[in-house]
Parts: structure tokens; C-alpha cells; sequence
């Protein structure tokens, strides 16, 4: 036995290098060091390509038109949006829950995947912070604006002010605040400490002087020595274990909006996590949307990979499913429950309230759709994956209006049930976030790396000191020595 | 390179290019047991186990994080005590206006102790390694300025109380130097 | 470096033996402390209430664990790690005790024990009023048919007597007598039409029946479609062939990969533990909500399943890790497991430490917030005297500050001597927070009809010890007779160089 089992060893591929055993590379075509750098940097170095320009002039065009509309709204009033009695939430606050859930994405890709040594995260991760904060800038853009008075933001500040008044603490709203600018704060932070190194990369290759000051002025003279890498290695460390539990507490505080409430539809125990899956499932689907279209132009294909785009499938399908277990649990616990309030809500939610269609969408969207990424061949083409991944953005956004407008319309008293929809400023403030967010992406790609070089650079195999030990081992397996 | 035409020039340290990681790597070991002191690897990348072959231990940031975290905790508790429970009580959804409220101050606590932390952690960070400093002698070095691509550095400062001029210099190519370099100020 | 370990050297395995003394006294043990509890159960009748949730917390906690293990095993899989498969085997003994479980189980299920009733009122509850409904609208059918039939008679008579006027008449006019020979045909039709009408209708009397149901117990009506017998039955089936098959199948699997060493079988587990995450999950949710969130069956919270998920993982990482280090100071598994193994379980366990209690928090706080009636019940009960001590000092200071602490100092998880320290904490709080999930009902559930409620049952705690040492023992017989029964780590598991080498 132990002989035949040791020719086989000898002639037949080894257990470890099995089919759907052997780790994929994560940097295809044995790509050295330098080729990374020049790949990634030449991004920012070469001029941009034509398509590049096709998207920047309409981002910008929405820019301004999200511009002209906020300020049509704070010269006007909040009477230019649709929201009245009994909705007084509407794609406002929708927008806010979309752009905010958007943006956890990139922290957890960040923080999470980091802290549970998930390699691929690499190729993805720069790209996918640079999206959280652009997120995070849209999604402050609405509540801001909600407030009504905007000249007024500064009462969410605790500043002792000459009315005596403060705030009241106990509101989720003010939570809220909190949440949102710290999320912000430690995401540019996050942000920031990965970019040192990088910065440094484009500030070695820099031709011109110019460049080479800006670079070098951000690079804050990082010199990559070993006494520096550790102590930055420890602190990245810390900011990705300071970064995950904030991630969860941002989702579960705006989650707190509504589920603190009495109101049937909002009030329910399993909000913080369903909320937080859901933005890491909305999340995922943006930096598919996003990365797919710059893998092709930019010729990223031997760093961000199938197995890449193969994993963060699967996360969408995970993701997706726990957002169906929450949905059945609300479904479930509302009939279990036995409360004529729940009960109705979601009745009124799936039979016969007048947002049906809005559940319908949310539930393929989300549940249904996601369902393909069981299949292998679907995760490997990337058309599929593409559309999936814009189903999914739709589908967040409609669980959002599900949830928001869908609970208030119709009010513990019938003489309360109102009808909502959005005026043009809403509407328009929704396609100009959008633009105002790809204006910045694209900024991005113009000006930073958008992949994280050193990280790239350090999941390749010959980087580990002890690689030549492992090529031994499977070399002498292979009977070479 | 534009100091290389003076004569008189003063030697910052001798800056040693290796291979690979690999390479790298065992010389750090080599170096470190010489009981060199000041001298440092450049790498495109963090080397893993490098902190060993170096002699180094482990970073002490977390400790500074720790308290940037506390004092994060005891500012939001302070502050929403303060002002909930003494200078602005309001009864709003049944909440009293005492201790027993203190669930509804845990998201800004938890907020607050992240946010802290982490600018503990940051401002910590370039303290320790000292940064930002945009001017250093190894900036001077054309050499230098691969290691943010593939190279494979190590240097060792002529400050260096084991530091000789010949002998270091024979000693990192014992140990596997491919290129060495002098570095002046 | 030549520090790489190289797997082909470790495809022996390695076999459990020895502690054979300690099984035997786990059998003693186990199978002792079942015939005392069950002969006591008999001995003092009125004590059924109290052992019964005795009963139901040991089986809960074993079952938790053994689910957590099958949780670990899955979650490895599904992720495609390399790091745990060492430590893997360990899972898959654990959770191969799920189908044990369930028979160790079976009093609690099986309504002739008298626990089920004791457990989970609505069983009792909807039976009587199940049968009072069902008498009530007998009744009301019979008074209807009783009001009927001598409506019937009255027409009847009302015939005769339209029949007995005409006959007396003596000389009628035509139209006198078409006018009454009218009148005595429809009398006639009204007679037949209400002979005819069917009075023992079954139809009629569970419409009544839901009836007298609905107005009795509105809130057991409602349920009616989910709190039913049958249907209860076919669930405890479907937990006991979901989570007790997984366990089932991927062990197999594991002890053949450990014969042939063929990939095939490595790559059936990672697809199938995909693909069954999600029965999983929606087996032990549901599970916990017939079991546990049952035990009061107006309360109810979307986030149970998610809680009691939480805790099983946590506890079962923390039972893992003393497995793991008392078998490692037994001598066995030592040239596998590193200290790397036992930091990522320390880092799991600080995880899970923290997942809960942010599971936890939430539940409590959205409960604690919005106030509603139906849902505070819950934990006004938990807050109440004795259980308001004990949920400061264990569920809150115990469970999440004391262990998030120490587990937060990175030297201590790889020093196996300090870890299996905070693993035993660990595993004591998961015990109390299962205690205090299941006991502040049992209180008042058996003394809600007396005439002072009681949060506590004075003296049935030693039931609770006796129930948990039974339940212990013949968990620890089957959990050692595991060990034996295979190498204690998959010796020619595809992965195993990756977790031999395993680097932090």
C-alpha cells in the first residue's frame, strides 16, 4: 500500500495540487515587481483614454445639476419635494441608506477581509475605499439637506451655544450624526495610511518636478524601511480592528432610525444585522460595477482576476441570501407575532398596499437574481456578473423605498394613508449624486493608484522569505529536484 | 549623485542592494547578529518575519490605541451626562433623565471610542516612525528610489558604532550583496 | 528554510487512545444520572414542571455545541480555509453528536413524559381549548338543531291547522278556497324546506369550533396554522435529518478522504456545505423558535435564531479549544497544532465574543426602546430580582466585558494555558446565558395559576445539576468513543501542508 501510494506520488498530480484543491494564483502571468508598478502607475502617468472622457462630462453635467437643484431647494424650501403628511421620509432618506450602504463595502473589503487574511482582497480593496468615501460624501448630502434650514446643519454639533439648548442624546437621529462623520473621518484614514506607500511609489517614478512635490508632499517622505513598515503594518492593523466593529455600528445606528420606532414595518429585532448584510451586499455589487469596466480598460486582468470577481459572487450570493433569511424572518415573525398592526403592514407590503410592485422588485432583485452565482459558468462571465451586480444596486435602493415610504403611507389610522411620490428636485438630486460620485471615482483613477501596489506586490509567492522551501516541496514531489 | 563631485563629502552609510526577499532576508539575519545597530531594510512591501530577522519586537502602538480608545469612552460618557442628565434633561419616549438611560448613550460612546482610537493610532503611527520628514540623506541616493519598485535594500549608517569602512563594506557582500552603494549627506 | 513540514509525512493520522477510565465513568455517569432523573421524575409527580425545563436547558447547551461544531465544520469548508484542518476532525466529532442529541431529546418531544406540557403551553393551552371550543360549539349546534326541529314542528302544525280550518269550513267561498289552499302550500314548502335542511353538519361545527377558538384564545387562533401539533411533529423531523444528516455526511466523507486520500471527496464537502448553509441555518432558527422562544408563545423577536446562533458558535469555539489542549496535554496532536492554530481560534472566539454580544445588545436594545408591550415581557421578567443580578453580573459583565478583555491581549491567545483558561470562562457563560435564556420562565409559567407568582422555583436548581451531569455524561461517552473511532486530524486532507505550516 505505502508503495503504491508513493509511485503514485511520484507520477500523479500531488492531493494539494488537485483540481479545486490548489490555491489560485493570485497574480496571474508570473508577474514581477516592476511589471506591477509600471501597470498601476502608468494608470495614473499615460493619458486617459477616450472613454475616460465620455463618462467625466456627464458626471460632471449631473454634478452641476445636483448643484442647481440643492440650491433651487434651500432658496425654495423643502415644499419642492414630494414628501408631505403622513410621508415624511422619502428618497431622501432612501438615498441616504443606499449611499451609506454603498460605502461599507469598501471598509469591510478593507478591514474585514484584512483582519480574516483574505489575500484577494489586494487587488480590491484601494479601489473600493476610494468608493466608500465618495459614497459617504453623497449620503451626507441628503440628510444635511433633510434638515430643512441648511444654514441651521450646525445644531447637530454638541456646541454650547447661547439658547442653553443640547441636543438630545437619545435620539437615533443624533446617532446618527455620530456615526456618519466618524465613519467618514476613520474611512479617509484608512484610506490614507494605505495610500503612504504608494504615494511613494508614484513619487520615485515622477518625471516632472511638479509631480514629484505633490507626490512627494503626500508621501510624507516614506522611505518603505523596516522600521517603518512594522510599526505601519501595526497600525493598519489597528485601524482595520477599530474599522470592522465601526462598519457594523454605522449600519446598526442608521438601522436604529427606524427599527427604535413603533412603527409596524420598522420596529423589528433582526434590523442591525439585516441592514448591515444588506449594505455589504449592495456594497459588493458596486465595486463589481465599478471594477469590471476599469479591469478591461485598463488591462488589470493579471491582478484583478476570475477568482476575484469569482469570490465576490459568492460573497453577493451570501450576502443576498441572508438578506432573504431576514425578509422571510420579517414575513414569518409578522404572521407568528399574531399583531394586527404587523400583520397588516405586511399584508399591506405584499398583497395589497398600493408598493407592491416595489416588494416584487426588491425580492427578485436581491433574493432571486443573486440565486445564479450558484452556477460556476455564470460567476465566470462577466456579462452575467455585470448585470447581477446592477440588479442587485437596483434592488437595495427599492428595499430601502420597501422600507421607508412603504411603512408610512399607511398609518395606524386609516384617515391618515397617503400616496408618495418624487418631485423633479428629488429625482434630480438622485441622478446628480450619482454624478457627483462617478465624478469623483474617475478623479480617482485620473490622479491616485487604484490598486494598492504594495499589498499586490506583497501577496506574490516569491515574496515570502520562505518560498524557495515551498518550491522544494512541491518540486521534489513532482520528483525534481 | 550631486554631492559625488566634492571631495570633502561625509558619509552617511553604505546602502547594499540583495536579489529577492530570500536574500534579503538572511543577510538582515547576518546583520543583526553583528549586533549592528543603526541600519534598516527598504522593501517594496512589508517582508513577513522580517521584524525577526531584524531583532526587532513587536510594535508598541497598540498601547497608544488603547488609551486614545479610553479616552474617547470617557469623553462621550462625560459629555452626554453632562448634558442629558444635569444641564438639559428631556423626558422624550418614556426615557428617564438618569443612569438608567445609559443604553440610549452607547452608539455615541462606541462612536467616539473608535473615532479616538483612531486618531490615537495615526498620530501615534508618524510619531513613532517619524514622519512626515521629506528630507533624508538616503533621498540622495538614485539607487534609493527603486526600492519603492523591486528593489531589495539594506543599509547601514556610518554612525554605527561597528561600522568600518572596509570591513562593512566586505561584510555585506559576504552576505549576499549584489550591489553596494555609498551614501554621503 | 527547512521548517516547512511536509504533509506526506503525516499520513498516518493519528488514533485517540487511552481514557478509556473516563469513558467508562461518562457512561456511569450519564446513563446513572438519566435513571435518577427519570425515576424521580416518576417518584415526585409534582415536580414534572420544574425537571422538565431542567431537562431542556442540559439538552439545549449539549445541543448547542454539538450545532456549533457542525457550524465550524461548515464555515470551513464553505470558505475554502486552510488554516483549521488540524483542528478539523475536532468539529466533526462534535458535531456528529447532534443525532444523539436528538434522542436524548426525545422525553422533552414526546408528550406521555408530561414535559411537553410543562414546556411549551400552548400545547396544553390549545388541546383544552381546542376541546372547550369544540364542546361549546356541540352545544350551540345542538341548540340550533333543537331550535330548528321545533320550528319544523310548528310548521308542521301550522299545516294541520290551515289543513283542519279549511276541512272545518263548511261552504267556502272559490276565492276563500284557493286563498287558503295558497296559504297551505306554502306552508307545506316552508315545512319540507326546513325538514330538509341538513343539521348534523360537521362543517358547521369546526366553523363553530373556530369560532368559540378565535373568541377563547385570539392569539393561539392566529398561530393556529404554525402551533399545531402535526406540524410541529414534521418540523422536529426536518431539524433531526437537516442538522443531523450534515454532520452525518460530512464526517463520512472526511474518514473516507483520511483512507484514499482522493481530492473527489474534499471537493464534495466544500460544494455540499455551500449549498446546505442555508437548510442549516433555517433548521436551527426554527428549531430555537419551537424550542425555546416557544416556552412563552405571545413573545416573539425576528433576531432569535441570529442570538441563538451566536452563542452556539461561540461556545462550541470555546469548547473546541479545551478539547484541543487537554488532548494536547494528553500527548496526542502535538506535532500538528501549533500555536498559530490556537491564536486563530483565540481570535475566532474574541469574534464570536463580540458578534454576541452585538447580537445581544440590539435585541435588547430595539426591545428596550420602542417599548411595546407584547415584546418587553421578555426581559421585565430577566430584570427581575434574582434575574436582574444575575443578568448584570453574568449575561453583561461575564459573557462580554471579561472575555472581550482578555481575549483583546494578543500574547495570551497563543498561550494555550492562558486561552484554555478563558475558554473555560467561556464555556461557563455560554451555560449561564442558556440558563438564563430558558429558567426566568419557569418561575412563573408554573405558578402563574397560584396564588403568588414566583420568579423562582425554590430548590429545583438540583435538578438542573443532575440534568446537566446526565446529559454530560452520555455527551462525553459519544464524544470519546468519536475521538477512537478515526485518526484525530484528516491525515490526507489535500490542505494539510497549508494548515501543518500555518503562519499568522
Amino acid at each position: 500500500m505505502a508503495d503504491t501510494t508513493q509511485a503514485n506520488l511520484l507520477t500523479a498530480v500531488h492531493p494539494s495540487e488537485a483540481e479545486g484543491v490548489a490555491r489560485e494564483p493570485l497574480v496571474l502571468n508570473q508577474r514581477s515587481l516592476g511589471w506591477i508598478t509600471d501597470r498601476i502607475c502608468g494608470i495614473v502617468e499615460n493619458r486617459q483614454p477616450l472613454i475616460w472622457w465620455i463618462l467625466f462630462v456627464p458626471s460632471v453635467a449631473g454634478f452641476l445639476a445636483l448643484v442647481f437643484s440643492l440650491f433651487y431647494l434651500v432658496s425654495t424650501g423643502v415644499g419642492v419635494w414630494g414628501m408631505n403628511h403622513p410621508v415624511a421620509w422619502g428618497w431622501d432618506i432612501v438615498n441616504f441608506v443606499f449611499w451609506i450602504g454603498i460605502g461599507h463595502a469598501g471598509t469591510l473589503i478593507s478591514a474585514i477581509l484584512f483582519l480574516t487574511r483574505q489575500k484577494w482582497r489586494t487587488s480590491v480593496n484601494r479601489a473600493a475605499e476610494a468608493m466608500t468615501i465618495f459614497a459617504v460624501i453623497c449620503a451626507g448630502i441628503f440628510p444635511g439637506f433633510h434638515v430643512g434650514r441648511f444654514w441651521m446643519v450646525w445644531f447637530l454639533a454638541p456646541i454650547p451655544n447661547s439658547n442653553g439648548i443640547w441636543q438630545n442624546f437619545k435620539s437615533p437621529l443624533l446617532w446618527d450624526v455620530f456615526a456618519v462623520s466618524t465613519y467618514f473621518t476613520v474611512s479617509l484614514i484608512f484610506w490614507y495610511v494605505g495610500l503612504i506607500p504608494d504615494l511613494a511609489s508614484l513619487r520615485d517614478r515622477a518625471k516632472s518636478l511638479l509631480r514629484k512635490r505633490i507626490y512627494g508632499f503626500f508621501a510624507l517622505g516614506w522611505r518603505g524601511g523596516n522600521r517603518q513598515w512594522r510599526h505601519y503594518e501595526m497600525a493598519y492593523l489597528l485601524l482595520a480592528a477599530l474599522a470592522t466593529p465601526l462598519v457594523l455600528s454605522v449600519h446598526t445606528v442608521v438601522s436604529f432610525d427606524f427599527a427604535t420606532s413603533v412603527i409596524p414595518g420598522w420596529h423589528t429585532t433582526i434590523f442591525p444585522p439585516y441592514f448591515v448584510a444588506g449594505a455589504i451586499f449592495g456594497g459588493f455589487a458596486m465595486v463589481l460595477t465599478l471594477m469590471l469596466p476599469i479591469r478591461k480598460l485598463y488591462g488589470l486582468e493579471d491582478l484583478f482576476t476570475h477568482k476575484h470577481i469569482d469570490n465576490m459572487a459568492k460573497i453577493i450570493l451570501l450576502t443576498g441570501t441572508i438578506v432573504g433569511y431576514a425578509y422571510i424572518m420579517e414575513l414569518f415573525i409578522s404572521y407568528y407575532a399574531g399583531n394586527a398592526y404587523e400583520t397588516d403592514a405586511f399584508h399591506m407590503r405584499i398583497l395589497s398596499g398600493p408598493y407592491t410592485w416595489a416588494y416584487y422588485c426588491m425580492f427578485f432583485c436581491n433574493v432571486i437574481s443573486p440565486q445564479i452565482f450558484w452556477f460556476k459558468w455564470a460567476r465566470h462571465n462577466l456579462w452575467v456578473v455585470f448585470i447581477i451586480a446592477n440588479f442587485v444596486n437596483a434592488g437595495m435602493w427599492f428595499e430601502r423605498f420597501v422600507i421607508i415610504p412603504t411603512s408610512l403611507a399607511r398609518d395606524f389610522l386609516p384617515g391618515q394613508w397617503g400616496y408618495y411620490s418624487a418631485s423633479w428636485v428629488e429625482k434630480t438630486l438622485f441622478v446628480g449624486s450619482f454624478g457627483l460620485f462617478l465624478m469623483l471615482f474617475l478623479l480617482f483613477l485620473r490622479f491616485l493608484p487604484v490598486i494598492a501596489i504594495s499589498e499586490v506586490k506583497g501577496v506574490l509567492p516569491e515574496s515570502d522569505p520562505h518560498y524557495p522551501a515551498w518550491k522544494r516541496l512541491r518540486l521534489g514531489r513532482r520528483g525534481e529536484k | 549623485m550631486s554631492t559625488s563631485d566634492h571631495s570633502k563629502k561625509e558619509l552617511f552609510g553604505y546602502l547594499a542592494q540583495f536579489e529577492d526577499a530570500t536574500a534579503l532576508y538572511h543577510a538582515a539575519e547576518k546583520v543583526r547578529d553583528k549586533k549592528f545597530r543603526r541600519w534598516d531594510v527598504h522593501t517594496p512591501f512589508p517582508v513577513h518575519g522580517m521584524d525577526h530577522a531584524m531583532g526587532l519586537g513587536k510594535s508598541w502602538l497598540s498601547v497608544l490605541v488603547l488609551v486614545g480608545g479610553v479616552c474617547g469612552s470617557l469623553t462621550a460618557l462625560g459629555l452626554q451626562f453632562f448634558t442629558q442628565v444635569s444641564l438639559y434633561p428631556t423626558v422624550v419616549q418614556d426615557k428617564p433623565t438618569n443612569l438608567f438611560t445609559i443604553p440610549a448613550f452607547f452608539p455615541v460612546t462606541f462612536e467616539l471610542t473608535i473615532l479616538f482610537a483612531a486618531f490615537a493610532t495615526v498620530l501615534g503611527l508618524f510619531t513613532i516612525i517619524m514622519l512626515p520628514r521629506w528630507n533624508h540623506p538616503l533621498f540622495n541616493s538614485p539607487l534609493f528610489s527603486k526600492f519603492s519598485n523591486d528593489a531589495f535594500l539594506l543599509h547601514i549608517e556610518a554612525r554605527d558604532p561597528k561600522f568600518h569602512h572596509e570591513k562593512t563594506r566586505e561584510f555585506l557582500s559576504e552576505v549576499g550583496a549584489a550591489r553596494i552603494e555609498e551614501i554621503n549627506y | 528554510m527547512a521548517g516547512i513540514k511536509n504533509g506526506d509525512d503525516f499520513r498516518d493520522g493519528e488514533r485517540f487512545k487511552g481514557a478509556s477510565l473516563l469513558q467508562k465513568l461518562c457512561l456511569g455517569l450519564g446513563a446513572g444520572g438519566t435513571i435518577l432523573f427519570f425515576v424521580l421524575r416518576y417518584a415526585t409527580p409534582a415536580n414534572t414542571g420544574a425537571m422538565s425545563y431542567s431537562w431542556l436547558f442540559a439538552v439545549v447547551f449539549f445541543l448547542s455545541l454539538a450545532v456549533g461544531g457542525l457550524f465550524w465544520t461548515m464555515l470551513h469548508h464553505a470558505t475554502n480555509s486552510g488554516w483549521g484542518t488540524v483542528v478539523r476532525r475536532l468539529m466533526e466529532n462534535l458535531a456528529i453528536l447532534i443525532p444523539v442529541l436528538f434522542v436524548v431529546a426525545l422525553p422533552l418531544l414526546i408528550s406521555s413524559v408530561g414535559f411537553r406540557d410543562a414546556l411549551w403551553e400552548w400545547f396544553p393551552l390549545r388541546a383544552a381549548t381546542l376541546s372547550h371550543s369544540h364542546e361549546e360549539a356541540v352545544k350551540e349546534q345542538a341548540e340550533y338543531v333543537a331550535e330548528r326541529k321545533a320550528g319544523i314542528d310548528k310548521a308542521k302544525q301550522e299545516v294541520a291547522q290551515a289543513k283542519k280550518d279549511l276541512a272545518e269550513l263548511s261552504s267556502p267561498s272559490p276565492g276563500h278556497r284557493f286563498y287558503m289552499e295558497r296559504e297551505i302550500t306554502s306552508l307545506e314548502k316552508k315545512a319540507s324546506a326546513l325538514e330538509a335542511e341538513d343539521l348534523s353538519d360537521e362543517g358547521a361545527i369546526s366553523t363553530l369550533t373556530d369560532k368559540h377558538f378565535l373568541h377563547s384564545e385570539a392569539l393561539l387562533y392566529k398561530k393556529r396554522g404554525y402551533l399545531n401539533e402535526s406540524f410541529w411533529w414534521i418540523r422536529q423531523l426536518f431539524y433531526l435529518v437537516v442538522l443531523g444528516g450534515i454532520a452525518a455526511v460530512l464526517r463520512s466523507w472526511s474518514v473516507k478522504l483520511d483512507k484514499d486520500g482522493d481530492p473527489r471527496w474534499f471537493r464534495w464537502m466544500r460544494r455540499w456545505s455551500c449549498g446546505l448553509l442555508l437548510p442549516f441555518a433555517t433548521a436551527w432558527t426554527f428549531l430555537v423558535f419551537d424550542w425555546l422562544m416557544g416556552l412563552d408563545y405571545a413573545w416573539f423577536s425576528t433576531m432569535w435564531g441570529v442570538y441563538l446562533f451566536s452563542g452556539a458558535a461561540f461556545g462550541s469555539m470555546a469548547f473546541l479549544i479545551i478539547l484541543l489542549t487537554l488532548l494536547r496535554r494528553a500527548g496526542y496532536l502535538r506535532k500538528v497544532v501549533t500555536m498559530e492554530h490556537y491564536h486563530i481560534m483565540g481570535k475566532l472566539l474574541l469574534a464570536f465574543v463580540i458578534f454576541w454580544a452585538y447580537i445581544a445588545f440590539s435585541q435588547y436594545f430595539l426591545i428596550w426602546y420602542a417599548h411595546i408591550t407584547e415584546e418587553t415581557k421578555f426581559f421585565i421578567t430577566r430584570n427581575t430580582e434574582f434575574w436582574n443580578t444575575y443578568t448584570i453580573a453574568f449575561i453583561v459583565i461575564g459573557h462580554f466585558f471579561v472575555p472581550f478583555t482578555a481575549l483583546l491581549i494578543q500574547g495570551w491567545k497563543k498561550k494555550p494555558r492562558i486561552l484554555f483558561g478563558i475558554s473555560v470562562w467561556c464555556l461557563l457563560m455560554h451555560v449561564l446565558d442558556v440558563y438564563w435564556i430558558i429558567m426566568p420562565d419557569r418561575g412563573p409559567s408554573l405558578t402563574a395559576h397560584a396564588e403568588k407568582v414566583q420568579m423562582l422555583i425554590p430548590g429545583a436548581w438540583v435538578y438542573d445539576v443532575l440534568a446537566f451531569v446526565s446529559v454530560a455524561g452520555i455527551f462525553g461517552y459519544f464524544l470519546l468513543r468519536m475521538l477512537r473511532s478515526a485518526s484525530l486530524y484528516p491525515c490526507r486532507d489535500p490542505r494539510l501542508d497549508e494548515s501543518l505550516n500555518l503562519v499568522n
